[in-house]
């Protein structure tokens, strides 16, 4: 996974650097946020950019589809990393003066991605068994501990 | 479905709390939004309507203590529980690792319980999941009020696979924990190492 995100990081690097202001969170469809570059990596970002994208696929089915949504400065843009869209690139920008240049040269690097990266690495298990066969009570207590019941 | 990255040792699980309209999902994650402390939490997402029924789903991230050095993170999603909303729950439920169903004890609403766990059953059907392989405890909830069935009649209609079950008033707190622990505990047994 680490190769994963070295690999991203690297891939999406110049265009961070050409936009300051645009944030990327590489997650997958279920909204579990894998990595992100120039943005907090916040979780109900995850679900929500998952909810949207999974929403506008049963209003639109295109395997295509690049969900955007924008005024003249402000925004983001969802779209699939992968052809069967298991994976999702979330990007917001903020103060963006040229938000049409964003999108192209940010599709243009997605699509770059889509032809060069390995997702085998990523979607095949590299582990089938249990990680665990069994958990104690007490176990349970300490996952809790804290919580205030 | 759960991630488990072995560099930074974390397990993502993602539970699903499903059940009829008006039945407590809400009330059971907003009671454990309020019952947990900052640094275990972030923010609730709730995507509701004007009059706080649920549209498409409530969200709530959870960052809790660690298993053999691993540490857990539960992602909490109700679904929208009238029927018009059948999409919505399709999409929700896609990557569930865990299911809290939530009943309503009352009598009268034995037919919206049986309704939504077929509709629930369906759903996973279709999404080429198991029903009987996914984690799942039921949750029989409002047992405060009058007019409850019993706990034998819920679970002799509901529980058809002897899945975990407890009684509930979310309301005040009785039992929602206890179904969040027996689900989580139900979800890490059933957690792969998938992920590198």
């Amino acid at each position: 996974m680490e190769e994963v995100k070295e690999y991203f990081h690297d891939h999406f690097a110049d265009l961070i650097e050409d936009y300051p202001n645009l944030g990327l969170n590489f997650l997958a469809r279920d909204g579990h946020i894998l990595h992100s570059e120039n943005a907090i990596p916040k979780s109900e970002m995850g679900a929500l950019y998952a909810g949207l994208w999974e929403a506008s696929q049963q209003l639109l089915s295109d395997e295509e589809t690049v969900l955007s949504f924008a005024n003249s400065q402000n925004g983001f843009y969802l779209l699939a990393l992968d052809t069967k869209a298991q994976f999702l690139l979330g990007a917001s920008f903020k103060n963006e003066i040229n938000p049409a240049k964003l999108k192209f040269d940010l599709l243009k690097l997605v699509r770059k991605f889509q032809s060069e990266f390995d997702f085998s690495e990523i979607l095949t298990p590299h582990r089938d068994d249990f990680l665990f066969d069994k958990i104690s009570d007490s176990e349970m207590d300490l996952i809790f501990k804290g919580m205030d019941h | 479905m759960s991630f488990v990255n072995y560099y930074t040792k974390e397990i993502n699980c993602k539970i699903v709390y499903f059940g009829p309209g008006l039945g407590g999902k809400t009330t059971n994650v907003k009671y454990i939004y309020q019952q947990t402390s900052d640094d275990q939490k972030n923010k609730m997402v709730a995507l509701d309507t004007d009059n706080e029924r649920t549209l498409f789903f409530d969200f709530l991230p959870l960052h809790l203590g660690e298993i053999r050095g691993f540490k857990t993170r539960f992602h909490l999603y109700t679904v929208p529980g009238q029927s018009f909303y059948e999409a919505s729950r399709k999409l929700i439920l896609r990557g569930v690792d865990g299911i809290v169903f939530v009943a309503d004890s009352q009598v009268d609403k034995m037919e919206e319980n049986l309704a939504s766990l077929k509709n629930m059953e369906e759903i996973l059907l279709e999404q080429g999941y198991d029903s009987q392989k996914v984690p799942t405890v039921f949750q029989f909830n409002k047992s405060d009020l009058p007019n409850i069935a019993s706990v034998q009649d819920l679970n002799a209609k509901l529980n058809k696979f002897d899945r975990p079950f407890f009684q509930a008033c979310a309301v005040s707190g009785q039992g929602v924990f206890e179904t969040l622990k027996m689900v989580s505990k139900l979800v890490l047994l059933n957690v792969r190492g998938n992920l590198g």
